[in-house]
């Protein structure tokens, strides 16, 4: 229901309220700025037609929550298909537009919390912006400095439009592993439901 | 990395030789000896029936089993882990729907010294979704009342309650009302003319902790939430029409305003949404360094801590008020919504209805309490992760109302199944800090559950027991069907049989909203 209909109610205890305002500044009094480097989140249309996600994934079983695993040929690749996969649980991928692209610049202190933040900002930014990533494209992955410099590509999604699968509410370190074998890199992470 | 996998495997253990430090204490009550899992300060603690305990052994066993990379962490391993932190009182406790979850199990509950320096908090004790919990209201409508009308309830309810994957509050907020929300909790639902001043009453901590603070809550956060306040949600997160099905505690039962089988009642469970989450994310990250830092180390990287007194510990828990606030502000928002749309429907008041908030439950937040140990009273802060509180009558914390029986304990079953309404008893404040079970607990993983059932009978099941239903994603059904879920009767029976709590009221499902 939008917020309109919602209005048209004729409420019977109370009276009308100011509409919500979801686009209300915040204030930038944030001090944790240590995971993402580039706080402005800019959706652009894409350039060129999206691919699809290159390595793959899998949803293995966990009694509460879902394990993903995903795999690539380097760290790059696994570390897209384990944000894709994650997306994939919350919405139907197929379903939504992939015309909208944008930069993220995400930091971390080892190949774990590298991936915890990256999957992080993306979960982050479907929650606030209704952005949902299909395609990750590392521009830059410096395991030195631990930062990974990435285009997310994919839509918008709407929840009256495209089906929906299961909310993911957070990352977690839980029996978090990065298995690197010469040629292929594995990552499992559990992912709380 | 390959020699790392291979000093694993040989240091692990056979099932039989895991098994060997289970041992059974007491009917539904096994001990996990230390020397299970590494560093355990404190033994671990389980509360099972025969019926439970192949679920937990069976996890396990699949753990010992995997030989490829991958797999979780089993329930016991988990529990075992908890009790190596820090400040770690008496022992780790699980309830009888314990199954495993991410750095403490669900459904394990831990206390922690407050007057120990070396003592931690840990957000992985609360969980993500910060204050989920349950809320049961009252009616004075009968089952015959509502019978023809489910459809036409379950519809409405449904198109009041924004539910499922990226939905959005009809509830009007501004950052400014969103910070007092953070502050003042169900304080601030009143103030703004959804709440009833009697809902605070019957709700634990009266629906605010005094401790929040908004500016220890990330901008990050306070944006996840702004849009979703007065949501319900996905996942397991529902509301249900039901109607009671069985009273075993007449004199409680009447306390709480119910008089007799067949009348309506309405439970929502939902939780502080993606404000909690990214809290519980943000906390975690910051607790890392804390860690490092103090040089506590832990068997599992969930499990990350900071000491309480530490400044990551202090905000932490200023923060996790706070969201805990903003649950109860979602719960009292959807209490209004959920007014509205049986107003709506029978064309009275709500208060003609005499929708009154029987109670509200939370089952995943940290609190500091007083409890006795070995003699002495002492101030501990208590994690619930998936365990609910249940004070015995008398105690302090719990409403006038509930003074003599004790305070009500609201556990939801799953999507189609029986509710229950238990009562706290003093065996439960001497044997588990005064904590009992929250739900059903899952017995099956989410992705056997898609692979296995199909939507469409699953909803058809539901609708041959007379359920109306309303989902906005079909992938979900299948995935929160009853058959993976533990049986919850068996679960209630182990709580009451141990003592930790016993059993007042069942309630039966007429319609679910569900995500």
């Amino acid at each position: 229901m939008s917020s309109e209909e919602a209005f048209a109610i004729s409420w019977k205890q109370l009276p009308q309220r100011d509409c919500w305002r979801a686009n209300d500044n915040l204030a930038e009094q944030d001090q944790d700025t240590s995971n993402v480097v580039h706080r402005k989140f800019n959706l652009k249309q894409c350039e060129n037609p999206i691919a699809l996600q290159s390595g793959g994934w899998e949803y293995l079983d966990h009694t509460a929550d879902v394990q993903i695993h995903s795999w690539g040929i380097d760290m790059s690749e696994a570390y897209g298909a384990a944000v894709v996969a994650m997306s994939g649980y919350m919405v139907e991928l197929g379903d939504i537009p992939g015309n909208l692209q944008a930069e993220v610049h995400i930091q971390g202190h080892d190949e774990q919390s590298l991936l915890f933040n990256l999957m992080d900002e993306c979960l982050y930014v479907f929650h606030t912006e209704q952005f949902v990533t299909k395609r990750v494209i590392v521009q830059s992955l410096d395991t030195f400095t631990w930062e990974i410099k990435a285009t997310l590509q994919g839509g918008s999604f709407d929840s009256s439009r495209h089906s929906q699968g299961t909310e993911v509410k957070a990352i977690t370190y839980s029996n978090m592993q990065i298995v690197k074998k010469p040629g292929s890199v594995e990552a499992f992470v559990i992912v709380d439901i | 990395m390959a020699t790392k996998v291979s000093s694993k495997r040989r240091l692990k253990r056979s099932y039989e030789e895991e098994l060997s430090f289970l041992r059974r204490t007491a009917p539904c009550q096994y001990q996990i000896d230390v020397g299970f899992v590494p560093n355990m300060r404190a033994p671990g603690t389980f509360f099972v029936n025969e019926k439970l305990a192949p679920l937990v052994k069976s996890e396990l066993q699949r753990f010992c089993e995997n030989e490829s990379a991958g797999g979780f962490i089993p329930a016991v391993k988990q529990i075992a882990n908890v009790s190596s932190l820090p400040g770690i009182v008496q022992s780790s406790i699980a309830m009888p729907d314990v199954h495993s979850g991410y750095g403490f199990a669900i459904g394990n509950v831990a206390a922690f010294d407050m007057n120990d320096d070396e003592a931690v908090v840990s957000p992985g004790g609360v969980g993500f979704d910060i204050n989920c919990g349950v809320r049961l209201i009252r009616t004075n409508l009968m089952e015959e009342d509502v019978d023809s009308l489910k459809e036409v309830l379950a519809q409405t309810l449904f198109d009041h309650i924004p539910v499922g994957v990226g939905s959005k509050g009809i509830i009007p907020t501004t950052m400014k009302s969103l910070e007092e929300a953070l502050e003042l909790g169900m304080d601030w639902s009143l103030r703004e003319g959804y709440a009833w001043p009697e809902d605070k009453e019957h709700c634990e901590e009266y629906g605010r902790m005094l401790q929040a603070d908004p500016t220890k809550v990330s901008s990050r956060a306070k944006k996840r939430g702004l849009t979703q306040l007065g949501t319900l949600g996905a996942g397991n997160h529902y509301a249900e029409i039901q109607v009671v099905d069985e009273i075993f505690d007449d004199i409680a039962a009447h306390k709480m305003g119910i008089g007799k089988v067949g009348q309506v009642v309405i439970m929502i469970h939902s939780g502080s949404r993606g404000l909690g989450h990214q809290v519980a994310t943000d906390a975690l990250q910051h607790m890392e360094k804390a860690m490092a830092r103090d040089r506590i180390k832990v068997n599992d990287r969930q499990l990350a801590c900071a000491r309480i007194s530490s400044r990551e510990g202090q905000d932490y828990l200023k923060a996790m008020a706070a969201a805990a606030n903003f649950a109860w502000v979602n719960r009292s928002s959807m209490t209004f919504l959920a007014r509205q749309a049986f107003a709506k429907v029978f064309e009275k008041t709500p208060a003609e209805l005499d929708m009154h908030v029987i109670y509200d439950v939370s089952h995943n937040i940290a609190k500091v309490e007083t409890h006795m140990i070995d003699g002495e009273t002492k101030q501990l802060l208590v994690h619930r992760k998936g365990a609910t509180r249940a004070f015995p009558p008398h105690h302090p914390l719990i409403p006038c109302d509930y003074q003599f029986t004790g305070q009500p304990v609201l556990v939801g079953g799953t999507m189609g199944t029986c509710s229950y309404v238990l009562l706290g008893t003093e065996r439960g404040m001497q044997k588990t800090f005064g904590s009992t079970c929250h739900g059903a607990g899952r017995a099956q993983s989410r992705s056997a559950c898609r692979r296995k059932l199909n939507y469409e009978e699953v909803l058809n099941n539901l609708k041959e027991k007379g359920i109306a239903i309303r989902v906005a994603s079909p992938k979900l059904v299948t995935e929160e069907a009853p058959e993976s879920y533990k049986d919850v009767s068996a679960v209630v029976d182990t709580c009451d049989e141990a003592g930790i709590s016993k059993k007042c009221v069942r309630l039966r499902p007429l319609a679910v909203i569900k995500g």
